[in-house]
């Protein structure tokens, strides 16, 4: 086939900061395409600050995967909040969920026509977009009769295209129009991840992301029970953003209905917190070291002492006859209390969410 | 997100401008300066402040 095109042609590749999406879009510039990196904000994102919060990841990376991927690649990358629009697709998911609570199909989709359409899209004027997916790679999202589902239902059509499975799928308009040689595409299927590395290596890239489940906290257990647990307690399906970001950080613990703990596991954590102090009723630890806890719900008043309890537990004082702590209300009331520290015994396993 | 913060300033602001950002997030102190790697801003100084990370960067030619 021969490659002919007279005007330089512009891609937008959606980036995870997986390797897939790397590889993907390293394909497409090998062809001389001028290639943009478009990665997402949900809200549930991998990426960004989480494992940066936690001290104890000090040593491991704490990069932005799509932002390390961009550099690899050398190409522009634009971050999309679309925080406020994904609740509906994870609330509302058409296709439904995947293993836990995510909606990986609809995100697809949803991803895909913001890759379209969206300002920066209309800005750039790409000609087509890139995915890493791979057939078969992922049992339901990237399942065979998803991939022209997710070309219709985005708007994209024959616009999306896919260099790592192309020869598996229909021509797509890049490749009929000569854009993009076909035979320079790939044809991996299946969970395999050989062919991938193989060509990583040829590409000389190292150190690269490769997420066991998915992109997003949506694929993790214990996140979703989390998350589930936030729409169970609030009698309603909704969220805001702080309560899933609040999700990714701490230990979370419901001694009962009304209200629920999020104490901070190292001073990583505490500062994140922080944070939202001015916004929840937050217990400090006094007469020791300790951490800082934000209370989320309507606690009554011996709530908020079992709270004290349970944050003195966390402290320094955990042995200590008695543990000063402080209660500070969003609207700066303060409580101070000394209370007992719960022992292990009188914590309840049910209350770890 | 302090990056896309970082990234919705970059787009009003001239090349050769200061911008200051600050967040509780501890991400910041590697994301922005990532983030200024791949388009072209420089980093000025990135301080771990008592409640708060501040970072300091300079828009870069287009
Ligand atoms: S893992 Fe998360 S971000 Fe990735 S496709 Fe699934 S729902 Fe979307």
């Amino acid at each position: 086939m021969t490659f002919s095109s007279s005007q330089k042609r512009k891609a937008a590749a959606l980036i995870s900061g997986g390797l897939d999406s790397m590889l993907a879009a390293r394909v497409i510039m090998e062809q001389g395409i001028e290639v943009h990196g478009i990665n997402f904000f949900t809200g549930f994102c991998v990426e960004g600050h989480t494992s940066a919060i936690r001290e104890r990841h000090k040593i491991k990376h704490k990069r932005n995967n799509a932002l390390w991927c961009a550099e690899q690649l050398g190409i522009p990358l634009h971050i999309i909040d679309i925080s406020t629009e994904y609740k509906d697709i994870v609330l509302n998911p058409k296709h439904g969920y995947g293993q836990h609570m995510n909606p990986c199909l609809d995100c697809k989709i949803f991803m895909v026509g913001q890759a379209s359409t969206c300002e920066y899209a209309n800005e750039q004027g790409f000609d087509f977009i890139i995915t890493g997916e791979v057939i078969g790679q992922r049992p339901k999202s990237q399942r065979r009769e998803a991939m022209p589902m997710i070309a219709r239902e985005s708007g994209a059509e024959d616009k999306l295209l896919r260099p790592l499975c192309a020869l598996n799928l229909e021509p797509t308009l890049p490749e009929r129009e000569g854009w993009v040689d076909r035979s320079r595409l790939f044809g991996f299927h299946g969970r395999d991840r050989k062919p991938q590395i193989e060509l990583a290596k040829h590409f000389g890239f190292k150190d690269y992301a490769q997420p066991a489940g998915g992109c997003c906290f949506l694929t993790d257990k214990h996140y979703s029970a989390k998350f589930r647990d936030l729409m169970r307690t609030r009698g309603k399906r909704d969220y805001e953003l702080d309560d899933i970001m609040l999700l990714k950080v701490g230990r979370h613990m419901r001694p009962n209905t009304r209200f629920k703990l999020i104490i901070g596991r190292e001073q990583g954590e505490n500062k994140y917190l922080q944070g939202y102090q001015k916004r929840f009723l937050n217990l400090r630890t006094m007469s020791h070291e300790g951490p800082l806890a934000l209370i989320d719900g309507v606690p009554n008043d011996s709530d908020i002492e079992l709270a004290a309890r349970i944050v003195a537990r966390y402290s320094q004082g955990r042995t200590a006859a008695e543990v000063e702590i402080k209660a500070t209300w969003p609207d700066a009331r303060e409580r101070a209390m000394r209370i007992v520290p719960l022992t292990p015994l009188e914590i309840s396993d049910d209350w770890h969410v | 997100m302090p990056v896309i913060r970082a990234q919705e300033l970059a787009r009003s602001l001239a090349a050769g401008t200061l911008v200051e950002l600050s967040a509780t997030d501890p991400g910041v102190v590697h994301d922005v300066p990532a983030w200024c790697r791949v388009h072209g801003h420089d980093v000025i100084s990135c301080k771990d402040q008592d409640d708060e990370y501040v970072i300091e960067f300079k828009i870069g030619a287009d």
